[in-house]
């Protein structure tokens, strides 16, 4: 059992996710947590002046927060940072005065602070709609990446084990990017959208998701998974039994709170608040010189737990949990043999069975049914259909049950046929293009029967399963490619083809050349896959319209070759033309923008007017005039709203033109590979700064370019 | 009080019936009591434990056909330690050596399901029929109106004058004389499980003459019945306020707390176990409680494992035999560091119990944990090298895994419940292995709700129309669960039917399906009298059928029903209330006539339906009249206007939550908002929550309400005024239209109609306009706090 080692009600709201303790004064701790009305309240129970009383600050910040964190970007003491959806800024607590405020333009989701990749200060990391910035202790932009989708959760982690702190980024597309400098070193794809990331100890890492799945990754292999129907609000880590391995420690919106062992994923701890959990923190909140582990409810309660020291307890409870632990290790155990017993009463009875006469056929299938399962392209439904089928006339499928991730819009399809035969189709439709090995099982019996034989069976869904192979000249070829060379051989490529697609025949590719023709059965949008061979490399070409698809296959592609670096050549002349419109679009509602707040301040003046007139004539007794006032008062007020309205859609309208602009960086950066990657981001935010829009059309097309 | 009770695993045996295991009698010499268990694979055996070592007196073979249903001891003076067991419709007796010296075919077709032994008198309860058997001979019979779910026999009319005492499912605790009822007493829930309790809980010794039996309820109460000749008195009554599961099993005969009274030990079906004590003034504590995974079968107690105290013993779903002991008594071993013999291999002289020494039964506890720990131990890798040979000579035969699979012993228990209070069904599905799956399966809609006790994954499939199911969900569990409680929400109209698919997490994988039927008015559950002043419709089918057809043609509409008319009877009556809405039932039915009366229309409508495709299937000719009663419409359309208003300002003040919100979020104070809105905001979680939980509850309402007018228009044989409903539906939906403007709606049709069916559309536009005002009017005050946020924005 778990004991608080302190708990306290503070009696404030606490935003999920919003909380941290830093030691703003260098010397002693306090926790900064964003309450209601854009606010953020400071607890500093260390404060000795002014008592009990007076230990909560308020900080008015006015603006919706969305994120607070503290970090050393002063060498002496703890910066508060607070981001809102427009920007971040960096407060000195003690002096009461910001060290910086920047205006963050894709917003603040997630943030923190520490050292990273290569800079020798401490970086202030902000995660915004599909883009990371670093910032300086003075405010400068050190750092900027782009990632595929809004960042979710941030994380720093060294997965690689170099001594250096790599940035997990969870983004809204269900991916965790890991980023070493500028770069992506590895995607890892998730079922859902993250809650957040911590790093647990060496090369691993928890996540969780929205969906309520908390997990641990070992480098890029999940050690564990659990899902619950409650919904995760917040997970850390630290080595709350003692035995040397930091665990995982979890916050539920049911007030549970689970320390759950790195290596199994097996619960050591439980505890309870009585409200959801908004953060766990990890501080030497007491300055006493032990870590905690702080964990806040979203209505205020404050709850600190100390490592378990075996030593410091007491016999007597000692002793007391140790009966209640034997027992639950008798049930488990009882358990275990209970069902050990069940397995073999089931020989024992089959056994018998077989002894007696020839046993009844009735709801028994023969004995050599096996169920087979391929997966088949269903070009009218649009789907592929994942086909079973019972190699026995006497043996129907009742019905199955499918899981996987990621395809379904839960986590599980149940498939019950009105009239069972020996095959079923089962139509899948994932949503994305993503590998998934899907568990099958497949209840089968005779057509009569209401005892039914489970067949398990798994099988890999192609990661490109939803494409269908078409002859050439089915479709016009697409204007839209992207073209790279590298040195391997074709066999390979088409090695590559049938491991990723699902092809019945192997590609039709002469030794010379390749040529592979797909339709998206979610889009129905072509594709063409060409290697021909050019002075001893072989010249790819990808076409398709798409420049996701073609990302997806050129970072499918070199990851199959182990290729490290790989440079190419984009021609997307429809994706361009909308993107030019985009920027357009940009610098329209910025105009707009600008335009509209001018008359907004013109319009609170006179709003601000006719209130002390109104008033005036009110105390004067003069309804008459006073009335007429609040009548203007009131059209001013409904024009007011008006604008607003108008405002908050060109902003929205604005924020997502933006974000088109870091989608397409991201999309030309994923036509390349390590290297020229990295380069062709950093090139595109060197040109969106300068301002270079035909710079930025080069950069996107060849990958390079002056700017 | 709170007290201190040790598990001990005793015996593992396969999954068993309700009422199979029974602890022997002490015998004169210093012994432990024996422990006998019959289960569902036949075998029976019976076990002692002596100094924490487990004996065998015997075991039975396995046996498909005798599935042991009943296992009692004998209540004559010789016949105490023999034991009588019910199989199929066979009775045994077995002597505690484990010989066969009895056995008695009784000829019956329902299996017997509690068997009573007293000297040469043999009862047996059945599903329906209770027999009264003498030297084999038929003494008496009586068929039961309802199902039978519990019997015993008690001594009162003289110690050897037995009468029988059944729980039965229509609500009443019936006590027999010979063929005939001698009086009946009605219980407020259907009794499950009856025990009859030889010294009997009267602190103020008020009745002595009064025999005690205590009966639990399928809603999880616990009611005491003072038994005289003539009459029943009801004790006391154990609430349920947490709802836990139905009371299984009840036993008494220890007295754990030292009051002089013996504690109540309860067994639920949903693995819950608490000892009870009776307070002076009548009121029971609970004074122990555990949980376990899975329903407790039987409950019986003695000194099972140690001489020094008696201990309560249960015997679970999947055969798991546990004993709970009281501090000093239960299994305890020596330290295995302090040797108990002397030097010369002498023992040395036991403390005296009277005084051990303080922490030394701890010492002792300690030991005996890791003992019974390492024979679980050891055990289990027996069975795992068992199992092993078994594989390979399974294979070496060249094994067939689907009759491996089919020759599994997996057995599944279930139960689907209308859960009254919150009109909702419950299907609990109890499995003797852990489950990995539970597929779930209908041609309803149904509304899947949330059991907070579940630790299953709910994932729903898309319905698949072109198959008929209309609902497809997944509940996948984790760790290892035995129990699944799935709750959902149905609309009554329309019989369907529910599957659900047991998929086991353990090897060999068989699948067992469970099926249910949900019945038409599927939301009606039983009551034992009408509220007489309700206004009423009448609906009244008259022709040339048997009562008994009638009987048939409701069965397939309402649950809780027998499922023939009791016997020479001809007609019956009964009263249903819809658990959604609180309206009444009442079928009251003979030979060549069926008369409905209820206040809801729609009830009457679907009753109606059933009825005619019924008659018309069987060809029979029958005529229909409907009286029915306006006030009976807007009685019921009373009724359910609460619970619309309700789930209206619900719907109304969650979109006005996102505004008021932000209003709090710009200023941080919003003490200048009326009382009205800041409660709003107090409430915003709990607005949100249940705004998610009943997203369709609304719609269901309006629905229903429809359907009301819809079943009224056409039982009262007026066309279906399609036009009207689009307009119905806007008055139901606008959150400013009230009752008076929907009776006006309702009624002021009906005198349209009556005058002139031409101008029906006509009051249609009128009643549009009041409502239309009434919903700006709803808008104001939230027009105004927008006002006031602007001047502060100034």
């Amino acid at each position: 059992m778990l004991v608080p080692a302190f708990q306290l009600h503070l009696n404030e709201k606490i935003q999920r996710a919003q909380a941290t303790i830093g030691r703003f004064d260098g010397k002693v701790p306090a926790l900064a947590c964003a309450t209601v009305g854009g606010k953020v309240f400071l607890h500093q129970p260390h404060q000795q002046a002014g008592g009990p009383d007076n230990q909560i600050a308020y900080l008015n910040i006015n603006k919706q927060i969305s994120a607070v964190v503290s970090g050393r970007l002063l060498s002496s003491k703890d910066v508060l940072l607070v981001g809102t959806s427009a920007n971040l800024q960096a407060y000195d607590v003690e002096l009461n005065r910001d060290l910086f405020y920047k205006d963050v333009q894709d917003g603040v989701n997630a943030a923190l602070v520490g050292p990273y990749a290569s800079f020798d200060q401490q970086l202030a990391i902000v995660g915004g709609n599909c883009s990371i910035q670093g910032y300086s202790a003075d405010g400068s932009e050190v750092f900027w990446t782009v990632t595929g989708d809004n960042v979710a959760a941030l994380a720093f982690c060294d997965v690689d084990q170099d001594g250096r702190n790599e940035l997990l980024v969870g983004s809204d597309d269900f991916d965790v990017r890991i980023f070493a400098g500028e770069d992506v070193v590895a995607e890892v794809p998730e079922a859902d959208t993250f809650v957040a990331l911590a790093a647990v100890v060496g090369p691993r890492f928890g996540y969780a998701l929205v969906n309520g799945t908390i997990g641990l990754y070992d480098r890029l292999d999940r050690v564990w998974r659990v899902k619950s129907k409650h919904s995760v609000c917040a997970i850390a880590s630290y080595d709350l039994d003692g035995d040397g391995l930091p665990e995982l420690i979890s916050g539920w919106s049911n007030g549970r709170m689970e320390v759950r062992r790195a290596d199994t994923g097996e619960v050591v701890y439980r505890d309870h608040l009585s409200c959801p959990v908004a953060a766990i923190l990890r501080a030497d909140y007491r300055n006493d010189g032990l870590e905690q582990v702080v964990v806040c409810g979203v209505e205020g309660e404050v709850r600190g737990y100390l490592p378990l020291d075996l030593e410091a307890a007491g016999p007597g409870a000692a002793s007391e949990a140790d009966f209640s632990e034997q027992q639950a290790l008798l049930a488990e155990l009882a358990q275990r043999k209970q069902e050990l017993a069940y397995e073999l009463a089931s020989y024992a009875n089959s056994r018998a069975q077989a002894k007696e006469a020839p046993p009844e056929r009735g709801s028994v299938i023969p004995p050599d049914t096996r169920v087979d399962s391929y997966i088949a392209v269903n070009r009218e439904a649009g789907t592929c259909d994942l086909v079973l089928r019972t190699s026995n006339e006497q043996a129907v499928i009742r019905g199955v049950v499918v899981f996987g991730e990621q395809i379904f819009e839960q986590e599980s399809l149940f498939v019950y046929p009105r009239n069972p035969d020996m095959q079923l189709a089962v139509p899948l439709k994932p949503l994305k293009d993503v590998a998934v090995v899907l568990m099958i099982k497949v209840l089968v019996g005779g057509r009569t029967a209401s005892l039914f034989h489970v067949f398990e069976l798994e099988i890999e869904l192609p990661k490109f399963s939803l494409y269908a192979a078409v002859e050439k000249g089915a479709f016009a070829e697409p204007e839209s490619n992207v073209q790279f060379s590298v040195s391997e051989r074709i066999p390979r490529l088409c090695a590559w083809l049938e491991s990723r697609f699902n092809l019945k025949a192997p590609p039709a590719g002469r030794a010379d050349t390749l040529e592979a023709y797909f339709l998206c059965l979610r889009d129905k949008a072509p594709l063409l896959v060409r290697a021909t061979p050019v002075e001893g490399r072989v010249q790819v070409t990808l076409a398709t319209d798409s420049m996701d698809m073609a990302g997806e296959l050129v970072g499918d592609l070199a990851a199959y070759l182990g290729l490290g670096d790989l440079a190419s050549t984009a021609h997307f002349p429809g994706a361009m033309r909308a993107f030019k419109e985009v920027l357009d679009q940009v610098d329209a509602h910025n105009v707009t923008r600008l335009r509209m707040n001018a008359d907004m301040a013109d319009a609170s003046n006179a709003l601000k007017s006719l209130i002390i007139r109104a008033e005036d004539a009110r105390i004067l007794g003069a309804m008459g005039p006073m009335r007429k006032y609040y009548r203007q008062l009131a059209d001013m007020n409904r024009d007011l709203i008006v604008e607003h309205d108008k405002r908050a859609t060109n902003h929205a309208a604005l924020l997502e033109a933006l974000r088109e602009v870091n989608q397409m960086i991201q999309r030309a950066a994923r036509l390349r590979v390590g290297g020229p990657k990295g380069r062709v981001v950093a090139l595109c935010r060197a040109a969106i700064k300068a301002n270079n829009m035909a710079a930025l059309f080069k950069i996107i097309r060849d990958g390079d370019g002056p700017v | 009080m709170e007290l201190e009770l040790f598990r001990q695993d005793l015996i593992q045996t396969s999954t068993c019936a309700a009422g199979t295991m029974a602890v022997m009698p002490l015998t004169e010499e210093k012994k432990t009591q024996k422990v006998a268990a019959g289960d569902l694979s036949g075998v029976i055996q019976c076990f002692s434990v002596k100094k924490g070592d487990f004996q065998v007196a015997f075991k039975t073979l396995p046996s498909k056909e005798n599935k042991v249903t009943s296992l009692v001891l004998g209540k004559g003076k010789t016949q105490r330690d023999k034991i009588f067991l019910a199989a199929g419709s066979q009775i045994k007796g077995v002597n505690k050596k484990g010989k066969e010296f009895f056995r008695f075919n009784t000829q019956l077709t329902e299996t017997i399901r509690r068997v009573d032994i007293f000297e040469k008198n043999i009862w047996s309860a059945g599903e329906y029929v209770h027999n009264h058997f003498i030297e084999g001979r038929d003494k008496a019979l009586y068929l039961c109106p309802d199902r039978i779910n519990d019997a015993t026999v008690v001594p009162l009319a003289g110690p050897t004058e037995l009468w029988p005492v059944l729980a039965c499912q229509d609500r009443y605790v019936r006590v027999l004389r010979g063929s005939a009822v001698c009086y009946e007493a009605p219980t407020p829930a259907a009794p499950v499980s009856l025990q009859y309790v030889p010294e009997s809980h009267d602190p103020q010794h008020r009745f002595p003459q009064a025999k005690e039996v205590l009966y639990g309820t399928d809603v999880g109460t616990l009611v005491q019945l003072l038994l005289e000749p003539e009459a029943a008195r009801q004790g006391f009554t154990l609430p349920n306020p947490k709802k836990q599961g139905a009371v299984a099993t009840v036993y008494s005969g220890i007295d754990f707390t030292k009051t002089g009274m013996n504690n109540i030990v309860v067994g639920r079906e949903d693995g819950g176990v608490e000892v009870l004590d009776l307070e002076e003034a009548g009121q029971l504590t609970s004074v122990y409680s555990v949980k376990l995974t899975e329903s407790i079968n039987a409950l019986d107690g003695g000194f099972v494992t140690g001489l020094l105290a008696q201990e309560f013993v249960l015997h679970s779903f999947s055969g798991k035999i546990i004993s709970y002991a009281p501090p000093g008594g239960g299994l305890l071993a020596p330290p295995p560091e302090a040797p108990s013999r002397g030097p010369l291999g002498l023992r040395k002289a036991a403390p005296p119990p009277a005084a051990p020494l303080p922490g030394a039964e701890e010492e002792e506890r300690r030991a005996s944990y890791a003992r019974q720990i390492e024979r679980l131990r050891q055990e289990i890798s027996a069975l795992r090298q068992e199992i092993e040979a078994e594989r390979t000579r399974f294979q070496a035969r060249g094994g067939d895994t689907a009759q491996l699979a089919m020759s599994a012993p997996f057995t599944v228990q279930d139960k689907c419940k209308l859960e009254a209070d919150e009109a909702c069904y419950v299907l609990t599905i109890e499995s003797a292995v852990p489950i990995f799956t539970v597929a779930i399966q209908s041609n309803a809609v149904l509304q899947m709700l949330d059991v907070p006790t579940n630790v299953a994954i709910l994932s729903r499939s898309p319905p698949d129309e072109s198959n008929g199911n209309l609902t497809l969900a997944t509940y996948r569990c984790q760790d290892s669960t035995n129990r699944l409680a799935v709750k959902f929400k149905v609309r009554e109209g329309r019989p369907s039917s529910l599957s659900a698919f047991v998929i086991p997490a353990i090897s060999p994988k068989a699948c067992l399906v469970v099926r249910h039927t949900i019945k038409p008015l599927c939301l009606h559950s039983r009551i034992t009298a009408m509220d007489a002043d309700r206004p009423t419709n009448e609906l009244l089918i008259t022709g040339s059928f048997s009562a008994g057809d009638v009987h048939g043609w409701i069965t397939g509409v309402l649950h809780d029903l027998p499922p023939s008319l009791p016997p020479g009877q001809d007609g019956a009556t009964y009263y249903f209330t819809n658990s959604l809405l609180g309206t009444q039932l009442m079928i009251k039915y003979r030979a060549g006539e069926a008369r409905f009366l209820s206040d809801l229309v729609s009830t009457l409508g679907i009753l109606h339906e059933h009825c005619m495709r019924e008659a018309t299937n069987a060809k029979q000719r029958v005529t229909v009249s409907f009286n029915p009663s306006a006030q009976s419409l807007q009685h019921s359309v009373a009724l359910v206007w609460p619970q619309l208003e309700k789930q209206r300002t619900l719907k109304k003040t969650y979109m006005m939550l996102e505004g008021l919100q932000e209003l709090r979020m710009q200023d941080g104070d919003v003490s200048y908002l009326s009382p009205e809105y800041r409660s709003v905001l107090d409430r915003a979680d709990k607005i949100r929550q249940e705004y998610k939980e009943q997203p369709q509850h609304l719609d269901h309402l309006v629905a229903l309400i429809k359907d009301l007018y819809l079943d009224f228009c056409k039982l009262t044989g007026v066309a279906t005024p399609k036009t009207r409903i689009p307009a119905l539906d806007q008055l139901l939906l606008d959150p400013g239209s009230s009752l008076e403007d929907l009776m006006e709606f309702l009624t002021g049709q009906r005198g349209v109609w009556a005058l002139d069916p031409g101008r029906g559309v006509e009051p249609e536009a009128e009643e549009e306009a009041p409502s239309g005002g009434g919903s700006q009017g709803s808008r104001w005050p939230l027009g105004q706090a927008t006002v006031r946020e602007a001047e502060r924005e100034v």
